[in-house]
């Protein structure tokens, strides 16, 4: 079952054509890897299905109801968006701050209920014991772990994430993804953007990859990750090799 | 209990300042005399309530600034909001209609709060759209516009001075602070300051969720647009009532937010009354240290808060700088 999809799609910043015509689908219950080169359009289309960016053509359809014309609180009901953390300006605690992530459900007024889903989500991504911590406290990493909580936190069938790994280390990372990897298996759909291919080809059900606004290759990680594709969108010599254990990994060359 | 503690603050500091004055007379007078009643009650207790409504007004007004810039060191004075209520209010004085009704002035000033913030705002988000105004880029605008302002006043001001009434009018406004304000100025910062404090108390939750930045902030619901014109509206309608009175008075705005926030932590609501409640305090110490310093001769209240301010706001410059 197709959770969100966006057809034909075509954004224009200014001048310049950021998307053009693209088309991908996102099944529900699976986690996609949204890969590309610096500058392909993963945050502009990441944007866009999350109705943040309005589209110059096409549409993204969430179960068949179009992005753009769904009431914000609809929207805000359906999916949750994780931007790349900025510095807070106020000394929230985390509590505060993962609860907020539940605003359109009580608008100012978090009640039991949202407390409870913020400390669950908390827990989930591995900081239970962070909540009467300030975020102007933290470190790049916790704060990018709060960031996906508080989206956690909004208890949406659909979560978008742009860049969630990139301030983590090496084992907060793949506990994130092992996280959002559980949360598909329960039923909910997961994007994500993610500049490490090692990961994505490991850890996601599906791959898009973007090449200057274009989706260039979309599949499993095996189909859509191909040495003939990653040296089409990167220009970089890729190898696949398999470890004693029989997993595949990735490695790459400058051409 | 941090709403109790402000309370006692602000009675402890209206007796105070009820105690002092230039006829002779304290509050120990008032049952037995006839004049220190009238003195209490009719000259003193007015210009007090003018003078906390005002400390109460720039405060909400920079709790509101700072939220909606995201920063902590956004501030009326800082942006040039108070700048922009004198520039018309001197525009009012020149033009005559200042003394046409009471709500003349206030309605100039109101006007010039609003526009120089709505122009403020799209200086410093040229170009950043989702990320948070840099402090760099928020400060030179503050500054380019206060200087552009200023300006203006100074301008209408040399212009006004052929017509000596005019002019003292317009000069003793301008000069800012408390002096002679009485009874009949109440309704003048009353009613917006009453209004623009209803507007923000409905914009904190949003301000909220702003925190978390534009984006995400749209994500959750939160209609950005509405609540960015709610919040000019309600910025100027507090900056515009309290300049329409008293003039500019620096640093309020910044300072109040700043140490209120350190006691009752960063979310709007609580952050709104009890600065509100602060900076009607901390407005009615700085009048009475206006008002005795040099006594039987008063300073202007806004020389107390810069002399406060300026060294506070520096102070938070070199915190915000070092890594």
């Amino acid at each position: 079952m197709i959770a969100i999809q966006a057809s034909d799609l075509v954004v224009r910043l200014g001048a310049r054509a950021v998307l053009e015509r693209v088309d991908a689908s996102f099944a529900r219950g699976t986690v996609t890897a949204l890969v590309g080169p610096n500058g392909a359009g993963k945050t502009t289309f990441l944007r866009t299905l999350a109705g943040l960016t309005r589209a110059s053509a096409g549409s993204v359809e969430i179960e068949g109801s179009n992005v753009a014309t769904m009431t914000a609180q609809a929207r805000a009901l359906r999916l949750a968006w994780v931007p790349t953390p900025e510095p807070p300006p106020f000394p929230y605690t985390v509590l505060e701050t993962v609860k907020l992530g539940r605003f359109a459900r009580h608008e100012g007024r978090p009640r039991a209920a949202d407390e409870e889903a913020a400390l669950r989500s908390l827990a989930a991504v591995g900081l239970p014991t962070f909540a009467s911590r300030l975020v102007t406290e933290l470190s790049g990493g916790e704060l990018a772990r709060v960031a996906v909580a508080r989206g956690l936190a909004a208890e949406t069938d659909l979560v978008l994430l742009d860049e969630p790994t990139a301030s983590l280390d090496v084992a907060a990372a793949l506990r994130l993804l092992i996280l959002l990897r559980q949360l598909a298996a329960a039923g909910r759909t997961i994007v994500l953007s993610l500049h490490d291919l090692s990961v994505a080809y490991r850890y996601a059900d599906h791959v898009v990859m973007l090449g200057a606004g274009r989706v260039v290759a979309a599949g499993p990680p095996r189909d859509a990750l191909t040495p003939a594709s990653l040296r089409a969108a990167f220009g970089v010599s890729a190898q696949i090799a398999r470890t004693a254990d029989g997993r595949e990994a990735l490695f790459f060359d400058p051409e | 209990m941090r709403f109790g503690l402000a309370l006692l603050a602000l009675l402890a500091a209206l007796l105070a300042a009820l105690q002092v004055g230039a006829a002779d007379y304290g509050l120990q007078d008032v049952l037995k005399d006839e004049t220190a009643r009238t003195v209490m009650l009719e000259i003193r207790l007015p210009r007090l309530i003018v003078a906390a409504l005002a400390g109460a007004a720039l405060s909400a007004a920079g709790v509101l600034s700072q939220g909606l810039f995201r920063n902590p060191l956004a501030s009326p004075s800082i942006l040039g909001t108070e700048a922009g209520a004198s520039l018309a209010a001197a525009f009012a004085f020149h033009a005559g209609l200042a003394f046409a009704a009471w709500w003349t002035l206030p309605l100039a000033a109101f006007g010039g709060a609003l526009a120089s913030t709505a122009v403020l705002f799209a200086l410093a988000r040229r170009g950043e759209r989702n990320r948070p105004t840099p402090l760099a880029t928020l400060l030179l605008a503050g500054f380019a516009l206060n200087a552009l302002l200023g300006a203006g006043t100074s301008l209408l001001l040399s212009l006004l001075l052929e017509d000596f009434q005019r002019s003292s009018a317009a000069l003793h406004w301008l000069l800012g602070g408390f002096a002679g304000k009485g009874a009949e100025h109440i309704p003048t910062i009353a009613l917006p300051a009453v209004l623009g404090f209803a507007l923000a108390v409905r914009l904190a939750p949003r301000l909220d969720a702003l925190s978390l930045g534009e984006d995400v902030a749209q994500s959750l619901a939160v209609d950005l647009a509405s609540m960015r014109r709610a919040t000019f509206g309600a910025v100027a309608l507090l900056v515009g009532g309290a300049a329409a009175v008293s003039g500019a008075v620096p640093f309020v705005g910044l300072v109040v937010p700043h140490l209120t926030r350190s006691m009752a932590g960063p979310r709007h609501g609580t952050l709104l009354v009890l600065s509100t409640v602060n900076g009607a305090t901390l407005m009615l110490l700085c009048d009475l240290v206006a008002r005795t310093i040099r006594s039987p001769r008063e300073l202007e209240v806004g020389v107390i808060t810069a002399l406060l301010g300026a060294p506070f706001f520096l102070a938070l410059l070199l915190r915000k700088d070092r890594p």
